[in-house]
């Protein structure tokens, strides 16, 4: 007898049931991350009231065969704001695949989001992989709209490896011809004025984080909380900032990410990058500082979410490359009222 | 349509969506049972989506938006008790 229920575990459990499956079901077909606990930790679990909430799991009796965690954030569409959710590492255990298990914990989340009158949910389908089956499944669903086509900025580092990691020949060969002229980034010290974050510094990143979100006409918006758990947790993001005229003007924040391809790859996976109260030559500094700092954490790659509103000439000159779309950012209405967003303009986070 | 034809209608479309969803044998509605479980009819969550899609689209009635995951049937039986009565309201309308 399937159950639905709140999720029980820890996080390394939940990461090991989605990696696990995932690698199974997709390992050598596609790219796939290889989740761990710390991220999920990160991502889902704390001892606030209600933090579970939104982690909804199926169980047969004490087994765990499905997941679709979702984290309750704030949103903000054309500056209204709006109650939402994110969420990602929707998985199912093969075993059970014909029971239904994937429409009810989609129903009882949507039970959930309503009851919390929380409009609407997002997150990413993967493109274009023929083996990929959620693509099919989530847009069969009539309240799940694409609402924009999303790619990443990729920043190579190991260039050997990154070519052993990628699927496609085209792609493979691009990336040890890029290598020949491009190289790793230049191993470079934090010089004066960049530095790695401390909590005094939340409320001016706040106010950087929250900049950054207002170029966007949908997504996130930030208070202290999230924010100081975004770019603080247990050493696992890391957060550089850069001080300019006295306070802090710039930061840059990242976790690190195993992914599987042909093999597998570290990368630093950049969520925030507020440059804008730099001067041009801080700016740089800044990202060439995270660079050679991924670098000298073993990172092959650097990604990061490509959204409108970034520094694309700065992200240009320092050696990241604009990849085609290979995901659909999408938007499920919870709720008839949920309002409809149209719009390119996001700020999101890359999940 | 009775509920009787209604349960055929229903076999004949997952008949169909199993059909086309590249199962291994699929087998051709006379041969599928009302009360047996969609597990062991091979139904995948992509095909219960076209199943339902297929459903609220040929007869014009809406599944999935109000319904409570413990509502979710399993057989073709219990989705013509489901679809039946939401037929009956949306015809009156």
């Amino acid at each position: 007898m399937i159950e639905i229920r709140t999720y029980d575990g820890e996080p390394a459990e939940l990461a090991a049931f989605c990696t696990g499956h995932w690698r199974d079901r997709y390992g050598g077909k596609m790219a796939i991350p290889l989740w761990g606990g710390p991220l999920l930790d990160w991502m889902f679990f704390s001892d606030q009231p209600g933090a579970r909430d939104l982690l909804v799991a199926a169980y047969d009796g004490t087994r765990l065969v499905g997941t679709l965690p979702q984290k309750t954030v704030q949103y903000q569409l054309r500056g209204q704001p709006i109650v939402g959710s994110y969420g990602s590492f929707f998985t199912i255990d093969p075993a059970y695949e014909n029971q239904g298990i994937s429409l009810k914990m989609v129903l009882e989340q949507r039970r959930r989001h309503r009851e919390r009158n929380a409009p609407l949910t997002a997150g990413y389908l993967i493109r274009g992989e023929s083996v990929s089956m959620g693509h099919q499944f989530w847009l069969r669903l009539r309240d799940m709209h694409v609402v924009a086509r999303a790619g990443l900025w990729v920043r190579l580092i190991d260039h050997r490896v990154m070519s052993d990691f990628l699927f496609h020949p085209f792609e493979k060969y691009g990336a040890r011809a890029l290598g020949w002229f491009q190289g790793p980034p230049k191993r470079t010290a934090p010089s004066a004025g960049i530095r790695p974050y401390r909590e005094a510094d939340l409320a001016d990143c706040l106010r950087l984080a929250n900049e950054v979100g207002r170029a966007a006409e949908f997504g996130l918006v930030w208070d202290k909380t999230a924010l100081g758990r975004q770019l603080s947790h247990k050493g696992f993001p890391r957060t550089l900032v850069a001080e300019h005229g006295g306070r802090v003007a710039g930061f840059v924040n990242y976790f690190l990410q195993q992914y599987l391809g042909r093999r597998e790859m570290l990368a630093g996976v950049i969520d925030l990058l507020s440059v804008s109260e730099l001067p041009p030559d801080a700016r740089k500094r800044l990202l060439r500082v995270a660079l050679s700092q991924m670098a000298a954490e073993g990172c092959h790659s650097a990604l990061f979410l490509r959204v409108a509103g970034q520094p694309a000439y700065l992200l240009s000159r320092m050696g990241f490359i604009a990849e085609a779309p290979h995901y659909d950012y999408v938007i499920q209405s919870m709720a008839p009222d949920a309002p409809v967003v149209k719009t390119h303009r996001l700020h999101a986070l890359w999940r | 349509m009775d509920q009787v034809g209604l349960e055929y209608r229903l076999t004949e479309i997952l008949a169909r969506v199993v059909s086309e969803g590249g199962a291994k044998a699929p087998r051709p509605a006379a041969q599928l049972s009302p009360t047996e479980e969609f597990a062991t009819l091979g139904v995948n969550s992509v095909d219960l989506m076209e199943f339902i899609l297929r459903v609220e689209k040929e007869l014009n009635v809406d599944l999935l938006g109000n319904m409570l995951p413990n509502e979710l049937p399993s057989t073709l039986r219990g989705w013509a008790e489901f679809v039946y009565p939401r037929l009956q309201r949306s015809t009156r309308t």
